[in-house]
């Protein structure tokens, strides 16, 4: 009777030890993918770096301000700023865990399968070095070669000098162009990239333009004549038209 | 689980053949004039294990033939008799009682002597929540239980209430303790909706549901050691309660029937004292505004008509356009009705030796007393239980259905919030709000306009959250007896939850940029249990006795949401989503989380006065990596019977105790974060979007762990008239996970991960005394007095605090390592080094430090609960005093009250004021000398508006609106006439003839007096509200509703 007994409590105390593993395997979130398509993550990309940068959202918003394109209550209508200026988190935030974030994602996803996505990965390149150029030429000294190196134990990115950043982001820009011009058959993105509806063209001359951009700001630190006189020896390959714009329209 | 095979492997081990045939007895405790005895223990000598008798006297044990039962209750001796047949009827003779034997339900719902618990645990008579005017089971048990927080929110019917054991435990996780009805748990979820901050319901919780009608007894299990069992969830205190329906009683008749059926009015409680010699206006000249620091009464005959009102209906103002300058002292008295709470409830229970059965009905019908806010509740349970030999099977089913309505509420200046308590409490003195609430296009009017909010009347009935709650409980029980002391019992338990809830803010509001909006949101919550568990008690030796138990816990739980806002009404008063011109998904999700359990306990005891109790349970849980997903944690449990083993018995000293006891509980995370995700966004321009979710995982997560030291005693005086129990504890609650801000530089916002350490540290003390005892009258008084300290212990590196959760820029709750849990933050002013103000010469105001600080503490210091009941000749009173002391409140409606001039406090206004203190550069932010260098004494006189009503927020600050959240900041300390009942047992000759048995009558009061000592006296400000429910955010009140005030009769009939 006793023997019986404990015989079945062991048998079945076995039998849901085994079963355990795949019992408790319940633990995958499916309520929200842990992959996307690339056509996805470039509008994303894009909204949040037009929103970080914007009037009303982002960055743009102080300067508004000091403009008097705008008015608020806070403390930018005083010609004042503080650290904890909303519009100044806002932007930051926005464009670090989601504009840069998601970029890095079509850079290193792409990058995997590059024959078919190569075009993607060039304009979030693009996108990347204007964006970090903007944070350059807003706060000087910015978290850069430590950005999006969580899973590797960096809690807390340092800040890289300006003068550092500004190489890396024309050679980053070179990268972009390189990968447009790259693979034939890549799949192009169409009405999911908001400013140029996939135009390869158009986007090459915007980072020729954003390149020529980045020199002339560089100009009183080193002399760049020569790199600004190539890129306006071909003005063929700038942007020179108003349809040529690196914008888009934020209508609903 | 090598641990778990040991262990299992010792209690297998144990091998003694004692076969004999078990029998069911049952029988009634009588005294020597033959009247039952109430509630005596009966245990089998030599076990811990027994049980008690009912109200009645009646029993049912299962007992071999031949076998000792040891029968007792306080203040008889007790008795010894030997099981024969299958009826017993022990008579019990007045006297010490010698040894007692109290029967508590400890964990996993097994019954255990009192004595041989080595940790405290509380037991809740269930008449002491019965009857009392208060629908709420969690309200009606404040003051009543050692050990044992619980906070009410809004004064609405059907608001949520927290309750909490020796402190919070967790940071992000649940912290309020495990509710376990029949096997079954329960929690006290609060199901948020909207923010409460800026515009949500006063939501109710998850226990709110529970039918006290059908509780058959409560047990409270406040320490880790207690609750081990329970596994994670345990860790927080477990309330062990067991319903009628869940465990039937056969009763004195084949068929037993009780009704209970109440009725009380409410009224508002706190009405604050209104000034009324001076309205609208401020620094005494009328001007249409929310402040009354305008001119006196009598000083002006009459104002411009209310732009509004006059718009809407000229007809009602003369053709002046004028209407007279007058107080309305009444005002905000009219906003408010009586309101009304009907209880009734019917219970039968009866059956035979073998099957018995239980049902319970009962509603509650409850209107609040501010408009169109109310609270209805329907329960069914119906339960039975009945042997097959040795197999005995019991089930329970039991239904609930509620209905709450209530307006929004929240913080009144927040853009786009619509509290339905904006301006209530504070309006201005000459304002008539009897005037109708809207114009001919339903659109609502107040006196000043400029949609500063809504008129309370028109939300009443146009901004409304109703929340429509459902649940269905299954439970499944089955024992086998291979012998008398071999049982096995599997208990299954589902348990279903249903909210469904529809938040409508009408066109016109304040609220959703006067669109209109329907908030839709449905949640479910199914939970399953499954206990399997094998008891052993063998009978070893004289001198020694074991009890053992191994078993098996598998809970699932799953959850589902789904929400969605539909804003813009198309067609007006038709509340669909459909009838909207945007939509959008707030919600659209499920969890799942699953945990398998093995545990193991042993109590050896010695001669029946010392026992050592020792558990293990090993989790696996689905929540966080396979690789720490599966922990074990011990507890171990002494306790000690001194009075007998030294054999210091007298007259004088009855009964006395030491328990000592350390357990570790581990607790896993919450389900669905193991892994990073994407997350879907709205269409942009009709292109789909897709973003990398801003919350990263900690793929090392590990399980929290609580470990508790406790200990006590319990003694008895004066043959147990005098009783007393103390338990001190230290517990320590490590490696809790939680969700910390990470550079935006990273990548990430967030990081889910093991982040510090929490402290509770307290003395819990109950006492019970009966002072005089005569044949005709009895006095009884018992207290309880309960102490925690809440403290954070540290965080981990390199993060210096983190908010609990965000309420406004000017206050939030934080924790930090060193100071207590959910500590208030905010702005101070400046002071200098003895602490003096330091004021700014050119407005005579505090500067303020735009640096945060802690402000306040919401933990209170003490809480201590006094009950008295009087008994003579069947006539009783009965009182609750509770007294808590310490604890700060941030108060918006003592800011506004103080602020809009509107109370007596702030009627002495035609002198000038100066704000003790010395003059500061405003700049620098350092003390001005004189060319002595001494500090030179504030001079500046400012106007009583000021002085409540900041003129300069930063560099002119002073003591309400517009200031530092310091000056917002009141300690929370009050006392209260919580309970006052009065009623007769109404003798058996008067109903002799009819086929009653017992009736009572009884006249309740609650909450009839309290007292708050430190706020500001006009205000009579109760300081037992707050605006997050029962969630753990405490110590913060936005414009909450003020408590209530009721009166009821009650009458209680047994058939």
């Amino acid at each position: 009777m006793k023997k019986y007994s404990i015989l079945t409590i062991l048998i079945f105390v076995a039998l849901v030890f085994t079963g355990c593993k795949k019992y408790l395997d319940v633990n995958k979130n499916e309520n929200d993918p842990t992959e996307v398509p690339l056509s996805t993550l470039l509008p994303a990309a894009q909204v949040s770096l037009a929103n970080s940068l914007a009037m009303g959202y982002g960055f743009s918003n102080i300067l508004a301000v000091y403009t008097h394109q705008m008015t608020t209550r806070e403390s930018p209508d005083q010609y004042g700023i503080l650290p904890s200026e909303f519009y100044l988190n806002q932007g930051w935030a926005e464009i670090y865990e989601n504009a840069l974030a998601d970029l890095d994602v079509i850079i290193s996803q792409g990058s995997e399968d590059a024959a078919r996505s190569d075009i993607y990965v060039g304009m979030a390149k693009i996108l990347k070095a204007y964006a970090f150029s903007q944070l350059v030429d807003i706060f000087g000294d910015v978290p850069f070669s430590d950005f999006n190196k969580f899973p590797e134990g960096v809690r807390t990115p340092k800040f890289d000098g300006s003068s550092d950043i500004y190489p890396t982001l024309l050679t980053m820009l070179d990268e972009g162009i390189a990968s447009l011009n790259g693979t034939e058959n890549a799949t192009s993105p169409t009405s999911d990239d908001l400013i140029y509806k996939g135009d390869k063209t158009k986007w090459i001359k915007a980072a020729n333009t954003i390149k020529l951009k980045l020199y002339t700001q560089m100009r009183k630190v080193k002399d760049v004549q020569s790199e600004v006189q190539a890129l306006l020896g071909t003005p063929a390959n700038l942007i020179n038209m108003t349809s040529e714009s690196f914008y888009f329209l934020m209508d609903h | 689980m090598r641990k778990f095979l040991l262990l299992l492997a010792i209690f297998m081990g144990f091998s003694f053949l004692a076969f004999s045939q078990t029998e069911t007895i049952t029988g009634t405790v009588l005294d020597e004039a033959a009247n039952p005895v109430p509630f005596a223990s009966i245990t089998l000598k030599g076990s811990t294990t027994g049980v008690s008798a009912d109200a009645d006297g009646r029993f049912i044990i299962k007992a071999s033939q031949g076998a000792i039962l040891v029968v007792s209750a306080t203040g008889y001796n007790s008795v010894e008799v030997t099981a024969t047949g299958s009826t017993l009827t022990p008579v019990l003779q007045k006297g010490d009682g010698v040894l007692i034997e109290e029967v508590v339900v400890t964990a996993l719902g097994v019954k255990r002597a009192d004595r041989s618990l080595g940790y405290s645990v509380s037991k809740l008579d269930p008449s002491a929540v019965l009857q009392k005017s208060e629908p709420d089971l969690l309200k009606s048990m404040q003051g009543k239980v050692p050990g044992v927080d619980i906070r009410s929110s809004q004064g609405t019917p059907g608001a949520g209430t927290r309750i909490q054991i020796r402190g919070n435990s967790s940071f992000g996780l649940e912290s309020q303790p495990l509710i376990v009805v029949d096997g079954v748990p329960y929690n006290n979820d609060q199901v948020t909706t909207s923010s409460q901050t800026s515009g949500g319901g006063a939501y109710g919780s998850g226990i709110a549901n529970l039918d006290q009608n059908d509780i058959e007894s409560m047990n409270i299990l406040k320490g880790a050691a207690a609750a081990a069992l329970y596994g994670s969830r345990g860790s927080r205190g477990v309330i062990v309660i067991t319903t009628k329906s869940g465990s039937a009683k056969k009763g004195a008749k084949p068929i037993n029937v009780s009704l209970n059926t109440s009725y009380s009015l409410e009224n508002i409680a706190n009405l604050p004292t209104y000034q009324n010699m001076y309205g609208a206006g401020s620094n005494f000249l009328y001007q249409n505004s929310n402040g009354s620091w305008g001119p006196k009464f009598g000083t002006l005959d009459s104002i411009d008509a209310w732009p509004e009102y006059l718009a809407a209906y000229p007809e009602l103002f003369s053709s002046t356009g004028k209407t007279p300058y007058k107080a309305y002292p009444d005002n905000v008295k009219e906003l408010f009705q009586t309101g009304a709470l009907a209880e009734n409830s019917i219970s039968v229970n009866g059956g035979d030796e073998q099957t018995t059965f239980a049902l319970t009905v009962s509603n509650v019908a409850h209107k609040g007393y501010v408009e169109n806010s109310s609270y209805s509740r329907n329960n069914v349970s119906v339960g039975g239980q009945t042997r097959f030999k040795k197999l005995s099977i019991g089930g329970n089913l039991s239904y609930m259905k509620s209905k709450q309505l209530g307006g929004f509420f929240g913080e009144n200046q927040v853009d786009g919030a619509a509290s339905q308590f904006a301006r209530s409490l504070f309006l201005a003195r000459n304002w008539d709000l009897s005037l109708p609430y809207e114009d001919a296009n339903g659109k609502p009017l107040i006196p000043n306009g400029g949609a500063q909010f809504d008129n309370p009347h028109w939300a009443a009935y146009n901004n409304i959250v109703r929340s429509d709650e459902q649940r269905s409980i299954l439970g499944v029980r089955l024992g086998y007896e291979f012998n008398d002391w071999i049982n096995l019992t599997y208990n299954l338990g589902f348990n279903n939850y249903q909210v469904d809830r529809n938040e409508r803010t009408q066109e016109f509001s304040r609220a959703a940029n006067g669109l209109g909006r329907i908030v839709k949101d449905q949640y479910t919550s199914q939970e399953l249990e499954s206990t399997l568990m094998l008891i052993l008690s063998p009978r070893i030796n004289e001198n020694f006795t074991l009890d053992a138990k191994v078993g098996n816990n598998i809970n699932q739980r799953y959850l589902t949401r789904e929400t969605n806002t539909g804003l813009d009404f198309i067609v007006p008063s038709i509340y669909t989503l459909k009838n909207t011109a945007t939509q959008s998904f707030d919600n659209d999700s499920r969890s799942k989380r699953r945990i398998v359990g093995f545990f193991a306990e042993a109590t050896v005891g010695y001669n029946n006065y010392a026992f050592l109790t020792i558990t293990g349970r090993q989790d696996i849980t689905s929540t966080l990596p396979y690789k720490n997903a599966s922990y074990f944690y011990p507890s171990f449990a002494g306790s000690f019977v001194f009075s007998e083993a030294l054999k210091i018995r007298s007259d004088v000293f009855s009964y006395g105790k030491l328990r000592l006891s350390w357990a570790k509980v581990g607790n896993d995370a919450s389900p669905w974060n193991g892994e990073d995700v994407f997350s879907i966004l709205t269409n942009f321009t009709g292109v789909p979007r897709a973003s990398r979710g801003s919350l990263t995982i900690d793929p090392n997560l590990t399980p929290e762990f609580t470990q508790e030291l406790e200990g006590g005693f319990d003694l008895s005086f004066l043959r147990k008239r005098i009783n007393l129990d103390f338990t001190a504890y230290d517990k320590k609650s490590t490696n809790l996970i939680y969700g910390i801000a990470i550079p935006s530089s990273t990548g990430y916002s967030n990081l889910y991960t093991n982040i510090g350490e929490i402290s509770n540290k307290g003395i819990e003390i109950g006492l019970s005394a009966r002072i005089i005892e005569t044949n005709d009258f009895s006095w009884d008084l018992r207290g309880v007095f309960t102490k925690n300290k809440n403290i954070v212990i540290s965080l981990t590196e390199g993060l210096e605090r983190t908010p609990q959760s965000g309420v406004l820029t000017e206050v939030a709750p934080y924790f930090e390592p060193g100071l207590p849990y959910g500590y208030i933050r905010g702005t101070k002013v400046e002071r200098d080094e003895e602490g003096n103000f330091m004021i700014n010469p050119s407005t005579g105001g505090l500067l303020v430090n735009p640096e945060q600080g802690m402000v306040g503490n919401p933990n209170p210091d003490y809480k201590l609960g006094i009950s008295t009941g009087f008994n003579y000749k069947g006539i009783f009173l009965n009182g609750l005093f509770d007294y808590t002391r310490g604890g700060d409140i941030y108060s918006v409606t003592i800011s506004s009250l103080l602020g809009r001039g509107v109370i007596e406090d702030t009627k002495d206004r035609e002198a000038a004021f100066i704000i003790p203190g010395y003059y500061a550069d405003p700049n620098t932010r350092e003390l001005i000398l004189d060319a002595e260098g001494n500090k030179i004494p504030n001079q500046t006189r400012i106007s009583a508006n000021d002085l409540f009503f900041s003129p300069n927020p930063t560099n002119g600050a002073t003591f309400a609106i517009n200031t530092a959240t310091e000056m917002n900041i009141y300690d929370a300390t009050v006392m209260r006439l919580r309970e006052l009942v009065l009623g007769y047992e109404i003798p058996k000759s008067v109903y002799s003839k009819l086929p009653i048995s017992k009736a009572t009558i009884s006249f309740s009061g609650r909450n009839l007096w309290y007292l708050a000592p430190n706020v500001p006296k006009s205000t009579r400000f109760d300081p037992e509200v707050s605006s997050f429910g029962a969630s753990a955010v405490q110590g913060i009140e936005l414009s909450a509703a003020p408590t209530t005030r009721r009166f009821g009769i009650n009458l209680n009939v047994v058939f």
